[in-house]
């Protein structure tokens, strides 16, 4: 008997298993899936996680590189934000904790939404991934551990994916003109302040609509993410090497010409960033779906809220105009917030694109044109001072060159360590 | 119709938007009383994927990106209608002959 706890212990406190088990018994909880079916779909979310591990074990090793040089060169910590690097991390030491309080997140989701008036299901899974990491450590770092862990860390989180949608449901209802859906994304308070600053900033939205100006459109290869880390890491990993002396930067190679090296560099952690994001769709392939058909059978009645790019074809231009305006601020913020003590955030094209893409969509719904700009402008400033101050209440993770890209996962983040100041802990 | 048809699903990263369309895919497909396995592929590797596939859906944005493939292709604007993916997907498919 002994044994057989020990065995069980030792399956659940191996996170890949734990995922697999959650997709098993999801499958088996669809009644029009068969046990073969389920099987399949519980191996193949167990690889996912082993995938997703592997993936940051390519990723830090370039990381390792970046930091100190960034360090030697500008004498300030050089951060690149990027969730799928900074979760990969985070769940080789948190793993357990984050899969437990994804899933528990999920029911206490399905629970608010049955019981309350928030009748939303959160079907971003990435997203819930991200948020659930998040979650662990931010609470670890505060104290919190084991089954209050999990317990508090769940309702959080479902909390989060009733509360977000219906912030949002104003600025999904404006964008598309009708309220069956919301936008579930967490960098929610960018797209509210991007509506709201817009709204009082930008001009009249009917006869200044970015969507009717001619507008090239060679800037899409962006959304391929693989391209956009890929160019974005060449030019990260290379200028900071012309700050460095003379002698650090021939050294940086060792035998291999310096440029060549941070040329693979650069491209390795797009391959790591690469494979953390199949990882991440492996995984989510099998649970998603089935999470989403259990919460349609308990509650028929709740809207889904959705990934942003949902918003994008309701804004083609201001897409594009979104993610200039909020890399520019990005950088802006870059060379402001190193000489007033905080960290470089060195902007990502990936948040930048994405979210900046959906507060351009939400200000050109509020304020045309001007609204974009602004409502891009607004999500870089957000996300370059979160970036910043979330660090210390990471903990440890706080020291990894990378860190969490989005707003909510930022705020809630800063939130919980001030929590955990205030009660002394 | 035997055969089981393999469907992709496009988006960005191929986590997130895809997923949508995957779930309302396989909604769809199951009301035709077809077979399929939909699944879900990043814009960057989705044109070597698409060999294989029997039909490929994405949002506007992204169908001119995949370029030339074999597959039809089966673009969405409004993700969370049902009618307009049915359509789009019988046509592709030629049911309506």
């Amino acid at each position: 008997m002994d044994y057989i706890l020990t065995v069980l212990v030792d399956i659940l406190s191996v996170p890949a298993l734990l995922v697999g088990l959650t997709a098993f018994a999801g499958y088996l909880a669809m009644r029009d899936k068969n046990f073969s079916d389920a099987l399949a779909g519980g191996i193949k979310a167990s690889i996912g996680f082993f995938i997703l591990v592997a993936g940051a074990v390519t990723l830090i090793g370039s990381l390792d590189v970046l930091g100190p040089m960034i360090e030697e060169a500008f004498n300030v910590q050089g951060v690149i934000p990027n969730n799928e690097a900074i979760v990969a991390i985070a769940l080789g030491e948190l793993g357990q904790a984050t899969a437990l309080i994804m899933v528990m997140g999920f029911f206490f989701n399905i629970v608010f939404a049955r019981f309350t008036p928030f009748k939303y299901i959160w079907l971003t899974g990435h997203h819930s991934l991200y948020m659930s990491t998040l979650l662990a450590a931010t609470f670890k770092v505060i104290g919190l551990g084991g089954v209050a862990l999990w317990l508090v860390g769940g309702v959080v989180l479902g909390l989060l994916q009733v509360l977000m949608p219906k912030w949002t449901q104003h600025l999904a209802t404006k964008v598309s003109g009708n309220d069956d859906w919301t936008i579930g994304h967490f960098s929610s308070l960018s797209y509210v302040a991007a509506g709201w600053s817009a709204r009082l900033l930008g001009g009249e939205p009917e006869s200044t609509s970015a969507e009717d100006m001619e507008f090239p459109k060679g800037l899409g290869f962006l959304r391929e993410s693989l391209v956009s880390t890929g160019l974005i890491m060449l030019i990260i990993f290379l200028v900071p090497a012309f700050f460095l002396s003379g002698d650090s930067r021939a050294a940086l190679g060792g035998d291999t010409t310096w440029y060549v090296y941070l040329f693979t560099q650069a491209l390795t952690f797009s391959a790591g960033v690469a494979v953390v994001i199949y990882g991440v769709r492996v995984i989510l392939a099998e649970i998603v779906p089935a999470f989403s058909g259990i919460a349609e059978r308990l509650v028929p009645d709740a809207k889904p809220a959705l990934d942003i790019p949902v918003v994008f074809p309701f804004g083609a231009n201001s897409v594009i105009i979104g993610f200039l305006a909020s890399f520019v601020a990005g950088i802006v913020m870059l060379l402001i917030m190193g000489p007033i003590g905080l960290a470089a955030i060195v902007p990502g094209l990936v948040p930048h694109f994405f979210v900046g893409g959906g507060a351009g969509v939400i200000g050109n719904a509020f304020g045309g044109r001007r609204g974009a700009i602004i409502g891009g402008f607004v999500n870089g400033i957000i996300i370059s001072l979160g970036a910043a101050l979330l660090l210390p209440a990471l903990g440890n993770l706080g020291f990894e060159n990378t860190t969490f890209g989005d707003a909510d996962f930022q705020w809630v983040g800063i939130v919980i360590s001030l929590l955990g100041r205030l009660f002394g802990a | 119709m035997a055969k089981r048809m393999k469907i992709l699903a496009v988006c960005g990263m191929g986590i997130g938007t895809s997923m949508l369309l995957k779930m309302q895919v396989d909604k769809v497909i199951k009301t035709l009383g077809l077979t399929a396995d939909v699944e879900l592929a990043d814009i960057s590797t989705a044109r070597g994927l698409a060999m294989n596939a029997d039909l490929i859906i994405t949002s506007n944005e992204l169908a001119d990106r995949i370029g030339d493939v074999k597959a039809p292709i089966v673009s969405v604007s409004n993700f969370m209608d049902l009618e307009g993916i049915t359509k789009g997907i019988r046509t592709a498919l030629n049911l309506d002959k």
